[in-house]
């Protein structure tokens, strides 16, 4: 209330810096528009230019049954060279419009545009964002090296793995399944912290194109010190349906972390392990009070169960206190043929018709 | 008499330098977990999500009442987001017009043996419908007796079976890859359960069959604002939340939960017209009482789009009911409020929002009646309060510059040099213009909630602009 300066000297010096902030930042974001606005008329130049350079020279190298002559191919190689000369950007345009046609492309001609990007020295322009200080520009020059199948620069991208920041280290081991011939997926063996469900996601995306017998035994990870690597390779051997996991597997059965236990059941099933029955109904005392265990353990029997044998295996289920499970129960007496079907009716009729309505649900076409 | 009228002016001098301080960390925090998020995801193959069986299944939960002027073309624009493994759950709440017929006619529904189980209670459900048409596999429809918005979306949590449940505004415009981006951090972090996106205002962009063709600025003044006013929000406020771990409001626009803690904390709470937050605030609650380690994460892509108020009428009602929403989240779970227990959620959250968001009008209101009172006994410096005046004005203009330098280093999504010319030029009036209007509208929501009101308040909307043939 006094104007004393002690209270205006504050006020002045905020309201000088809020008002430079914003001149600043205005400022900034005009200057920014304007920067985005030539580059990208000057990326749009570069893509006209090289989109039909690049088409003619894969189109030539694909289809013509005698192949390019060597010097017409040199000449359109030195005359895209000459032209991309020393701008980052023109070849960065060059690197992704390569990326764009790799990827829509396979065999021969697949091969064809990867010969081209080193043909164009453009596997030098990411390999050394490989050094760069950004962490971006080195996560970029990863990705572009992985995705044009670089793998001569596996060693470089080894030693990248091992670095303290989370975005390069784990795109380097994505990169690594997809170079890596062998597929050992030996970098699991040290994995330090968790192998998120992402990673995993990636690394399944890589695995599923490989031949199953190029793979590798999950089973070796199973008891991995790390318990995300074991999940995954758990997660892993039913999906690639090994089969010579399963007695692996019935063992993790009796394991004391649930997390493993469920892990184990739906590997169990996707491998459809009749062998594992009995371990797997032992395991129904210990489970009985979790829900989601049961459900998924009963779902598994439903699956893996012999149709003769069914009903009396799954009826003890038909008990358990949790909605959930009753009806997968149900569920799973209901799939294993007519026979079960008419077993499970009488015994909803003596037990008061207390499981018709999941009956009735299980039953609708439309629902399952 | 003197020194009580300082004591006063120093308490409102503190308010206001503790409102920039807050103000000053969430901007610094919002742009580093920004510059974090786009880095991360810059090379995110979000498209291996679709293949892989390791990506857990989403239930889309979408209320309906009386939407039968649009509820077809909002149900196809939902049939076609890009994720494998979801199922749409509309849920017609009683609705009085013909919004179930349009959609039995159109998708070709028939009344399904569905056994559903009333986990959290609802009103009664009438039927459960699906498409005999294989095309339309992914919808569910439930029909039953209108409870309003929370009730219908714990019908969908009954009878959802997946992991995931995003729970939507079903006139909303959603990006079509929006479920893979709300879904990544839950696949990144296992400790995720609940995961929100940024909500942008949709009035004359150009829409075509529920897909976003062209993002424009609205035409109208007041829903201008309200852009200005949700992007400052959401890429300041909710993300600065996100990097503390403190986030305790996600949209009712677009929200996804895991459903089973959902369902366990006791789904959503009817009795409130802020459902949305306080399910976020029980979530968290029922993780802190169970000692489970969480996070709440936030997706600053924009990735849904709605049709902002565009009348006064309208525009109050709706700043009303958040109001009220506000105040009963924050009353039901007064207990939180600096209880340790509840970690940064009861020592900062609770009390910043209790503060600064629900307390900040009756302050303003104060502060102006404060200063007429001071005035009216001739005991103003003009000089300095030019200053003040001048100096808030250059922060609130500072704030809405920073918002703008968020979009502009991230999503860049209103692309004309002109755009952010009219954008400072609305910073530059809001002050005097909106913000006024919208603490009229919270202290008369607290004067309503005082009174017991109850109701959502009408919402009508003009729809999008569609393209000229």
């Amino acid at each position: 209330m006094t104007g004393h300066p002690i209270y205006e000297l504050p006020v002045w010096i905020a309201g000088i810096f809020f008002l430079a902030c914003t001149a600043a930042i205005v400022s900034f974001i005009l200057a920014s528009r304007i920067v985005k606005s030539l580059k990208k008329k000057r990326m749009d130049y570069f893509r006209n230019a090289y989109s039909k350079s690049i088409n003619n020279l894969i189109m030539h190298e694909v289809y013509s049954s005698s192949g390019n002559p060597p010097s017409a191919q040199s000449f359109q190689i030195a005359e895209l060279k000459k032209s991309m000369n020393s701008s980052s950007l023109a070849k960065q345009v060059m690197v992704d419009q390569m990326i764009t046609q790799r990827e829509n492309l396979s065999g021969a001609s697949a091969k064809v545009v990867e010969q081209v990007y080193e043909l164009l020295g453009l596997h030098h322009f990411s390999l050394k964002k490989l050094s760069s200080l950004n962490s971006i520009s080195r996560a970029q020059g990863v990705s572009e090296l992985t995705k044009m199948h670089c793998h001569a620069v596996i060693d470089e991208i080894k030693a990248l793995g091992e670095v303290g920041n989370r975005i390069i280290s784990d795109k380097a081991l994505i990169a690594l399944v997809r170079l890596d011939e062998k597929k050992d997926l030996f970098f699991l063996d040290n994995y330090k912290g968790e192998l998120s469900k992402w990673m995993q996601l990636n690394i399944y995306h890589h695995l599923r194109d490989v031949h199953p017998r190029a793979l590798p035994e999950f089973s070796r990870w199973f008891n991995n010190s790390n318990m995300s690597v074991g999940l995954f390779a758990i997660s892993m051997s039913g999906e690639f349906k090994q089969s010579s996991a399963i007695p692996a597997l019935a063992i993790l059965l009796r394991h004391t972390d649930p997390q493993i236990v469920e892990s184990a059941i739906d590997a169990l099933e996707q491998l459809e392990a009749h062998s594992a029955c009995e371990e797997l109904l032992a395991l129904s005392d210990r489970l009985w009070s979790s829900e989601r265990a049961m459900a998924k353990l009963v779902k598994c029997l439903g699956r893996i169960v012999l149709p003769s044998d069914g009903f009396r295996v799954l009826h003890l289920f038909l008990n358990h206190p949790s909605y959930e499970v009753r009806f997968e129960a149900v569920k799973a007496i209901c799939s294993l043929g007519p026979e079960a079907r008419e077993t499970i009716e009488s015994f909803d009729e003596a037990n008061g018709f207390q499981y018709s309505k999941i009956l009735l649900h299980v039953k609708d076409s439309l629902l399952n | 008499m003197w020194d009580s009228l300082h004591a006063v002016s120093v308490v409102f001098a503190v308010y206001a330098a503790a409102v920039v301080l807050f103000s000053l960390v969430f901007v610094t925090l919002s742009i580093i977990q920004l510059k974090t998020y786009m880095q991360v995801n810059r090379f995110a193959e979000y498209k291996y999500i679709l293949s892989s069986p390791l990506a857990p299944g989403i239930s889309l939960i979408a209320p309906a009442y009386n939407e039968g002027l649009t509820i077809v073309d909002n149900v196809k624009s939902l049939l076609a987001l890009v994720y494998n493994n979801y199922e749409i759950i509309i849920v017609n709440d009683g609705s009085k017009d013909d919004t179930l017929q349009k959609m039995i006619s159109a998708f070709d529904l028939v009344k399904v043996n569905f056994d559903l189980q009333y986990r959290v209670q609802t009103k009664a459900v009438r039927q459960v419908l699906k498409s005999r048409n294989k095309a339309f596999r992914r919808l569910v429809v439930i029909d039953k007796e209108n409870g309003g918005k929370a009730d219908a979306l714990n019908a969908g949590l009954n009878l959802s079976k997946n992991d995931l449940v995003a729970c939507i505004d079903v006139d909303c415009v959603i990006e079509s890859e929006a479920l893979l981006k709300m879904v990544k951090p839950f696949l990144e972090d296992s400790t995720v359960i609940a995961s929100g996106g940024v909500v942008r205002i949709a009035n004359s962009c150009r829409v075509e069959d529920g897909r976003l063709i062209e993002v424009r600025l609205p035409e109208s003044n007041l829903a201008l604002m309200q852009v200005m006013e949700y992007i400052r929000a959401f890429l300041i406020g909710r993300l600065a939340w996100t990097k503390l771990n403190g986030l305790i409001l996600i949209s009712g626009a677009f929200g996804l939960f895991k459903r089973e803690i959902a369902v366990q904390a006791g789904g959503y709470d009817s009795s409130t017209v802020g459902e949305d937050m306080e399910l976020v605030v029980r979530m968290r609650r029922w993780m802190y009482e169970h000692n489970y380690k969480h996070r709440v994460a936030y997706i600053p892509d924009p990735l849904c789009w709605t049709e902002a108020p565009s009348s006064n009428k309208v525009l109050g009602r709706q700043r009303n009911r958040w109001t009220r929403g506000t105040f009963e989240t924050l009353y039901t779970h007064r207990t939180m409020l600096f209880n340790y227990r509840y970690g940064l959620i009861g020592m900062l959250s609770f009390p910043y929002w209790m503060l600064f968001e629900w307390l900040a009008p009756f302050v303003e209101i104060a502060g102006v009646l404060f200063f007429f009172v001071l005035a009216a006994m001739g005991m103003i410096n003009w000089n300095l309060f030019f200053l003040i005046l001048a100096c808030m004005y250059c922060y609130a203009l500072f704030l809405s510059s920073c918002a703008l330098l968020a979009e502009e280093i991230s999503f860049y999504r209103y692309t004309r040099k002109r755009d952010v010319v009219k954008m400072f030029l609305i910073a530059m009036v809001e002050p005097f213009w909106f913000h006024p209007r919208v603490i009229w509208w919270a202290i008369k929501g607290n004067i309503d909630q005082l009174k017991g009101k109850k109701e959502w308040g009408e919402m009508t909307r003009k729809g999008f602009v569609k393209p000229t043939v």
